[in-house]
């Protein structure tokens, strides 16, 4: 009997990499089944991190990403809202009327909540495609979603809209967005660095969505320096030695971090952190795939 | 050769009153406005840096624990002074509401489940709170002379353009017809010929004739504050405008993050306005090496390794800087900080990094056999 696809959505404070992060857990995911792989709020990052051409907004479209195939889907609040209008409240041509007076502008900008219920609402529908039996369906969606800064208000986005709008229409919607977010199916990953301002806001963000009973799957450290190989005594160029010893220094100072993660991960009954080494320089689709390799090893333990 | 930005101009320019950082999350914004308050404050200025969520032990640093919106003394500055504030998002919402609203009309906003739900959950709050807060400062410097410069640390937004619009999309709703159809007394109504209640029907299919209510309770008793806030948006507005206020832009060599300062800088272009430079933080700069020196490293394929995939990663970043960021710009580079930004000697650090200044130069002077 299929059920709703699950949900992995992926936050990490900005600059850890979460849409890296991301993509290389839909090419991931990818082996297992068909996979949709999206984005809520950034305008093109995923298929700019990917080396694609632009996604349009609001249209899903296949991409193949080093020989893999995906769905991504870059979806928008306006879309959303004016797909929300068209299938569930039945306007017609008063649905244009909206529009000129304004509306749909001042519901994004002022309605607490209903622009994050909206977009999420499209990724839920996403999930929901195989319960229904559609052609479209997909068998696993990640969301590229907001950064941990914001990552409670987005996933609380429905009980703020509730509280305002306890009936009306839009009234269930929040409501089973409310709980797909704590459904079984629904994890949220954090990617982190092994750096105190990161990490500090990673355990936060844990705390915080664990009390709404949201779901924590992997915590993701990103970026991992390793030392760099000894210097050999014959060098003695001295801006080499010092550019040396930063690197050094700079790949200790993530150890207490580290270790402090393990312990407080531990303490939380939680499993470990899996780690991705700091590429070089930006993460091309190759790298995308070692990425892949490395969380597929830790994934399942 | 790209113009150095020289941030020490900047920080001694007694016309410049006002310096707002922006850029995208994760290139380390804060840490820079930190630095730059600092480095303004130590060189004899009288600072007020306004921060938006800083990480924990650099709000200590600066004295901020657990103190809600209100500018405190950051503790061990020597030279000028440097008074710290974080930006409390529904403290400067309530304190609004409280200075803009008619008093008999203040519970009843403040307690609105609209008005609640936009104080606390709404993101694109910050940016109007930040707007409010500046106008706040810059009048009360003003009054006072407290201080003779505000540093702006602007929200983390999708885009560092949202805080620069904030006025402008305040005005768009005070003047969009919604509200001046949810608050009649706001003006002439236009929507009459479009048909009153059919436009409300509709609102209330979508969410509710409840909900309704209260928004149009909100909304007639907001707009007041609305007018309040817009007031000191049009000061904002002039302000940021004028050349008192001088924006830096924060970037990290990432695609992404260089992408987002070059559009930045059109958009100020088409405000009227240019970015006083941009800073490029989280840089590698490899480093070059005498031919004999080079020689003697290659005896270690493992350590010669390193150097070159130094050089890789440098000519990389420098090759996306060259080509994102406008030849116009002045640009100023700070390398990766062995540390991270958390207390006062390292934000110092940064600050005379910033000073210091490290120009984007073209000439490669790395290995002549690429990797």
């Amino acid at each position: 009997m299929p059920d709703v696809a699950p949900l992995h959505i992926v936050s990490g404070k900005g600059g850890t990499g979460k849409t890296t992060v991301a993509l290389a857990l839909a090419l991931m995911l990818r082996r297992r089944g068909e996979t949709l792989v999206c984005e809520v709020e950034s305008r093109h990052g995923l298929s700019e991190a990917a080396g694609l051409e632009k996604v349009e907004v609001g249209h899903e479209r296949r991409v193949t990403i080093a020989g893999r195939r995906l769905r991504m889907l870059s979806v928008d609040s306006n879309h959303a809202l004016r797909d929300y209008l068209e299938s569930h409240v039945r306007l017609g041509v008063a649905a244009s009327l909206l529009e000129k007076t304004g509306f749909v502008d001042f519901a994004s900008e002022l309605a607490p909540g209903l622009r994050d219920v909206l977009l999420t609402g499209k990724v839920y529908q996403a999930a929901r495609r195989r319960l229904k039996g559609q052609a479209d369906a997909v068998d696993a969606v990640v969301m590229d979603a907001p950064p941990t800064g914001r990552i409670e208000n987005f996933l609380t986005a429905g009980e703020a809209l509730a509280e305002v709008v306890a009936v009306g229409p839009i009234a269930p919607q929040a409501q089973s967005i409310m709980a797909l977010l704590r459904a079984e199916s629904t994890q949220v990953h954090l990617v982190t660095t092994c750096t105190e301002m990161a990490l500090t806001e990673t355990l936060q963000t844990i705390d915080a969505l664990t009390g709404h009973g949201i779901a924590i799957g992997h915590v993701i450290v990103n970026q991992l320096m390793s030392d760099p190989p000894p210097l050999p005594e014959t060098v003695t160029d001295p801006a080499l030695r010092a550019a040396w010893e930063r690197d050094l220094e700079v790949a200790a100072g993530q150890r207490p971090w580290a270790d402090e993660l393990a312990k407080r991960l531990d303490a939380l009954g939680r499993r470990p952190a899996l780690t991705i080494p700091l590429f070089p320089d930006e993460v091309g689709p190759d790298d995308l795939v070692e990425i892949a390799e490395l969380l597929a090893e830790g994934w399942d333990a | 050769m790209r113009r150095l930005f020289e941030v020490n101009d900047l920080l001694s320019d007694l016309d410049v009153r006002v310096v707002v950082t922006c850029g995208t999350g994760g290139v380390g914004k804060t840490s820079v406005s930190a630095a730059l308050a600092v480095a303004a404050a130590e060189s004899g200025r009288q600072v007020v840096l306004v921060t938006v969520d800083p990480a924990k032990r650099l709000a200590t640093a600066l004295g901020l624990e657990g103190l809600g919106g209100e500018p405190q003394p950051v503790p061990g500055i020597t030279g000028g002074s440097l008074d710290a504030l974080m930006l409390d998002m529904t403290q400067t919402f309530d304190d609004a509401v409280r200075s803009h609203a008619p008093k008999n009309r203040v519970e009843e906003v403040l307690h609105n489940p609209f008005y609640r739900a936009l104080s606390t959950s709404f993101s694109g709050t910050q940016d109007y709170m930040a707007t409010e807060k500046l106008g706040q400062l810059y009048e009360q410097a003003k009054s006072t002379g407290r201080w003779d410069l505000i540093v702006v640390d602007t929200p983390p937004s999708r885009s560092a353009l949202d805080f620069l619009d904030a006025p402008a999309r305040l005005d768009r709703l005070a003047e969009g017809p919604v509200l001046q159809l949810l608050a009649p007394s706001s003006g002439p109504l236009k929507l009459i010929g479009a048909g009153l209640s059919q436009v409300t029907w509709l609102i209330s299919k979508v969410i509710g004739s409840k909900a309704l209510s209260d928004l149009q309770v909100f909304a007639s008793a907001f707009e007041t504050v609305m007018a309040g806030f817009r007031r000191r948006a049009t000061v904002v507005r002039k302000l940021l405008a004028s050349p008192a206020a001088a924006f830096v832009i924060v970037a990290s060599p990432r695609k992404a993050a260089l992408d987002e300062a070059r559009f930045f800088v059109g958009q100020l272009h088409d405000r009227g306005t240019t970015a006083r430079g941009v800073v490029v933080n989280k840089v590698s700069p490899a480093v070059p090496l005498p031919p004999e020196a080079e020689e003697s490293l290659r005896l270690d394929p493992q350590a010669y390794d390193w150097w070159r995939a130094g050089w890789t990663t440098w000519r990389a970043q420098r090759t996306r800087m060259v080509t994102a960021l406008p030849t116009t710009l002045p640009v100023t580079l700070v390398r990766t900080l062995e540390r991270e930004v958390t207390d006062l000697d390292v934000v110092r650090e940064l600050g005379s990094v910033l000073v210091d200044g490290a120009r984007l130069s073209e000439q490669d002077e790395g290995p002549v056999v690429d990797v």
